[in-house]
């Protein structure tokens, strides 16, 4: 069952590719030619609100689903008319599918008794998926006997039995309440790197995204719209959509001084964005600053760094969200700042209540040049 | 108990005990009995009756096996058209599924006589025949014999066998035949190893309609069975509608209700006896 | 439900209940005859002369069945109708279940002109008393095709002759196969067989099944299956199915062979629970007119029972080679063996 170490960082090979992959439903162009290359190994977690497409390309890896225009391919060969019982992929879906007619070990030993595997190499097989998956004893149990994490469990573990080339997982944790789907978050991932398989995740919990993958594609209305590793989505976001779609985000109208390409005239005055970033930047454009980003203070205490980029305004709204404190400043005539204190941020001598006067400040560093 | 809670076993019970106790009842009690100028006399010569007439009983093997074959190709007719319905798009299928059940809106009647002109000796077979020169002459050999109350007990039973499948396979879950081929299994093995079992219970309410639906039918035969055309459910009606002999009707009656219930508790061992198979 | 409201809820059931009643009592001041029959026995021609000689109405219901009247009869004891018409054969069940009365003779003086077979018949005198006066009969003839028969077939033998295989249908009816059978095998009564003849008959009866196309139920059952598949014989359950084959096309005539054949007559009877007996006596005395058995005779193509001249102008020349439905021995032993022989 277990598989070589992960392949380490910087080989690359790949798995599966989509080229200029189109769908269309009827008149109406759901997935618009799209390219997209899944590395061999790679946790890869394609992300986006319902209706992005991200199901779409789930469903063309898997062979649900035949593209309009393009190609599917694996390795080296062209898969996209390949029926999905001949792809030697396996999906954990989104309702699970388990099969209420057979019991635990059955459903997992399913796509061996399929390929005409013997009885006692199917228990076998089965009984060490489940114990992989944390459910040793559990194959005689009857699936309507078991708890949504349980059958999530028994899901993957039908899903790895037969050591596919890749795991499709279609947002196999919407269903599991808050707690459980952490928790399963990290399993997953234990579990991909024990197996080195690669897995591609689909899912629209952004938070889910970054804790888990290798690499995310975000998509939005039928695109992708930006490929990267989780670090590289969320501090540089392509564009407005994933700047807001993956974690929270001020995004400030600004226009470019002239000569000076780094500092731009905005609501709240003129701010300092990251050098060198604005290359190229003539036009109007966003600046987006992360609320965990910008310092607060009472007005007149001293910031402790000298940042350059400073605005005032006035505490419109707190909320304590445990490991931090939220709060919506009003700056200027019509901007609203969002932002958030922690522990390292919080200069303010206890939390700041509705009403009280501010200055906040950060760093032109992280400050990004979203081009609109 | 409150007044609500015994209002509430009246109503469910009254018109079980009205509708189905009552003439239950009654049947039995005729069975085993006879009147004369108001004198009521107990026996059981007509349940022997109906028990030991080879006659009879020749007539019951006979219906079961016509019944039995209706049932079988009921099922296996029924069975794909269903299957197709279940597998056209959501927004199609309620459209799909008054197409299949449709004829049940349609007079038995007229349903009997078209199968009549379909099967007789200028009807569409013969005609068909005769214009491909496959025969030089009409025959006779599709009407008026067992095999055509076969055929026509499977026409006017395919609705109602098609419709419990149809039911139960509405229950089982769309991506249950894509999460089988997922697994390596081809489009037929998942129908076979997954949806089959789960609509087995509707598979055997399926061939069990048709069975009882053609064990109590004892117009068709008539109709297009010609002289061979006596089934089980003739002779009880003969006993009441010609004989006048209700005693015997009702014994004989009581024979077609015993198999009738045997049917229906085998059935319900076939069905989970099935399912349980299926999914090995 | 307050007290006010409780009143006029009453109210309302007792206007509702009066609506309902209303009609009824208003027709009850009216005289009314209450005949239960077939259709064709209640002509308005005569029908609307009798009600306005006699100044009152007829309620007719009509059946579908001799079953369905017997327990539509039986069900009610009689005291739903005034007048019942049906077949000789079943006059002793009626009889002896007691649905219907004995006839006083007196009131009926028009049976005087009957043709003999028909004023005299044994099975409506029971008890030494008249129990129903015919009014139309009809034979269960063998319809033959033309085509095949340039003359009518001489026996009924002919259904048995292989050469018609396949060609041949006859009624679904257990006594009236059985009669058949026994009158070809020349039993003197077929009604009352002996349990060998009885014998005798069922097998003769399991003879005619290889050539038999199908039985058939009912009188547009027997003409629909004889066009549809070519049949050339029927032993048919009456003359007008010669002429509605006719109609279809089929170039058929009727005929009775040298044995004899089935007759039915049909007869009026005053049930027990009669409301106006004299004017029930009337109605039966108003269809011995020359008139109402003309109507009957040309429109409906029913045997006559005052005129043989009527008969002989449609053909029906044979009424005393007829065997006139009667009470059989046992119904049961009829129905066992016609079960037999579907069965066989």
């Amino acid at each position: 069952m277990l598989r070589a170490a992960p392949k380490t960082a910087g080989e690359y090979v790949p798995l599966v590719g989509l080229r200029d992959v189109a769908v269309d439903y009827g008149a109406l162009r759901v997935l618009q030619p799209t390219d997209l290359t899944i590395a061999e190994g790679e946790f890869l977690t394609i992300l986006g609100p319902s209706g992005s497409g991200k199901t779409t390309i789930l469903k063309l890896i898997g062979g649900f689903l035949s593209p309009s225009a393009g190609q599917v391919s694996f390795k080296a060969a062209d898969i996209t008319g390949l029926p999905p019982e001949r792809r030697p992929f396996n999906t954990v879906f989104q309702d699970y599918a388990l099969f209420p007619h057979m019991s635990v070990a059955e459903n997992v030993a399913y796509s061996l008794r399929v390929k005409g595997a013997s009885r006692s190499e199917r228990l076998d097989e089965a009984r060490k998926a489940l114990e992989l998956v944390g459910l040793a004893g559990f194959g005689d149990r009857k699936v309507a006997q078991l708890s949504g994490g349980q059958q999530q469990r028994v899901a993957l573990a039908r899903a790895i039995v037969a050591k596919p080339s890749l795991i499709l997982l279609d947002e196999p944790l919407s269903a599991l309440d808050a707690a459980l789907r952490h928790q399963m978050q990290s399993f997953l991932k234990s579990i991909q790197r024990q197996l080195g398989t690669t897995f591609v995740f689909v899912t629209h919990d952004q938070q889910e995204a970054l804790a888990m993958s290798d690499r995310i594609v975000v998509m939005n209305v039928g695109r992708i719209v930006q490929i990267g590793s989780p670090a590289e989505i969320y501090n540089d976001p392509f564009n407005a959509f994933v700047a807001t779609f993956i974690g929270r985000n001020n995004l400030l109208p600004a226009t470019p001084l002239p000569e000076h390409r780094d500092r731009f005239t905005t609501e709240i005055g003129v701010v300092q964005a990251r050098s060198g970033e604005a290359a190229g930047v003539d036009a109007d454009c966003q600046l987006a600053i992360r609320p965990e980003c910008i310092s607060v203070r009472r007005r007149g205490l001293e910031l402790a760094s000298e940042q350059k980029n400073r605005i005032e305004g006035v505490v419109r709204e707190v909320a304590f969200a445990g490991t931090h404190y939220g709060y919506r400043v009003a700056a200027g005539a019509r901007c609203t700042v969002t932002l958030e204190c922690s522990g390292r941020h919080n200069e303010t001598d206890g939390p700041l209540s509705v009403g009280e006067d501010v200055e906040m400040s950060f760093d032109p560093q992280d400050t990004r040049i979203i081009r609109t | 108990m409150s007044a609500r809670h015994i209002l509430t076993y009246l109503v469910a019970i009254l018109p079980l005990g009205l509708f189905i106790g009552y003439p239950l009842g009654a049947l039995l009690w005729s069975s085993v009995s006879t009147s004369n100028e108001g004198a009521v006399t107990y026996t059981l010569a007509f349940l022997a009756e109906a028990l030991s007439s080879p006659a009879y009983l020749a007539v019951l093997g006979v219906t079961l096996v016509i019944c039995i074959a209706t049932a079988i190709i009921s099922v296996a007719i029924a069975l794909p058209m269903a299957l197709f319905v279940w597998s056209r798009p959501a927004r199609y299928q309620p459209i799909a599924l008054l197409v299949l059940i449709l004829p049940m809106f349609m007079s038995y009647i007229v349903k009997i006589y078209t199968m009549r002109s379909l099967l007789g000796l200028n009807g569409f077979f013969n005609q068909l025949l005769l214009t491909t020169g496959i025969v030089d002459k009409p025959t006779t050999l599709f009407l008026f014999n067992r095999g055509s109350i076969l055929a026509t007990f499977v026409v006017l039973y395919i609705p109602f066998a098609a419709l419990p499948i149809y039911l139960s396979l509405e229950r089982v879950p769309a991506n249950f035949v894509l999460a089988g081929r997922d697994l390596g299994a081809s489009y037929a093995r998942a129908l076979k190893d997954i949806v089959l079992p789960l609509a087995s219970p509707g598979i055997v309410a399926a061939a069990l309609f048709a069975f009882i639906l053609a064990l109590g039918d004892f117009v068709t035969p008539q109709m297009v069975g010609g002289p061979s055309g006596m089934t089980f459910g003739r002779i009880v009606w003969s006993q009441f509608g010609l004989a006048f002999n209700y005693s015997l009707g009702a014994a004989l009656g009581i024979v077609l209700l015993v198999v009738t219930v045997a049917a229906l508790a085998g059935s319900g061992l076939a069905s989970r006896a099935l399912t349980a198979r299926m999914g090995r | 439900m307050t007290d006010i409201s409780r009143r006029g809820f009453a109210a309302m059931i007792g206007a509702v209940g009066a609506y309902i009643a209303a009609p009824a009592v208003l027709r009850a001041q009216e005289t009314e005859l209450r005949v239960y029959t077939w259709e064709g026995y209640a002509e308005p021609e005569f029908v609307l002369k009798f009600e306005a000689a006699n100044g009152c109405k007829l309620k007719l219901t009509y059946t579908g069945s001799v079953d369905e009247m017997f327990a539509k009869m039986q069900g009610s004891k009689g005291q739903d109708f005034d007048i019942v018409s049906f077949d000789t054969g079943s006059t002793g069940r009626y009889v002896e279940q007691k649905l219907i009365q004995p006839l006083d003779t007196i009131l009926l003086p028009g049976r005087a002109g009957m043709i003999p077979v028909f004023q005299q018949q044994p099975s409506l005198e029971l008890d030494g008393k008249l129990w129903g006066v015919p009014h139309a009969w009809g034979s269960l003839p063998l319809i033959y095709s033309k085509e095949a028969f340039p003359t009518a077939p001489e026996s009924w033998a002919v259904l048995w002759d292989p050469q018609y295989a396949q060609q041949v249908i006859a009624l679904d009816d257990a006594i009236n196969n059985t009669a058949l059978a026994a009158l070809i095998l020349g039993f003197p009564d077929p009604y009352n067989l002996t349990d060998d003849q009885l014998a005798a008959v069922k097998a003769k009866l399991i003879e005619i099944k290889g050539n038999l196309l199908s039985y058939f139920a009912g009188y547009d059952e027997g003409v629909s299956i004889f066009v549809d598949n070519g049949a050339k014989l029927m032993f048919a359950m009456g003359e007008p199915q010669a002429k509605s084959l006719r109609d279809k096309g089929a170039d058929v005539a009727c005929t009775i062979p040298k044995e004899g054949g089935i007759g039915w007559i049909d007869c009026q009877f005053i049930t027990a629970g009669a409301k106006d007996v004299a004017l029930a006596h009337k109605w039966i005395e108003a269809c011995l007119d020359r008139s109402v058995g003309e109507i009957m005779s040309k429109k409906v193509g029913y045997g006559n029972v005052l005129d043989d001249s009527l008969n002989r102008e449609i053909g029906m020349t044979y009424a005393d080679r007829l065997k006139y439905l009667a009470r059989p021995e046992s119904y049961d032993k009829r129905i066992k063996i016609w079960n037999e022989v579907k069965a066989a």
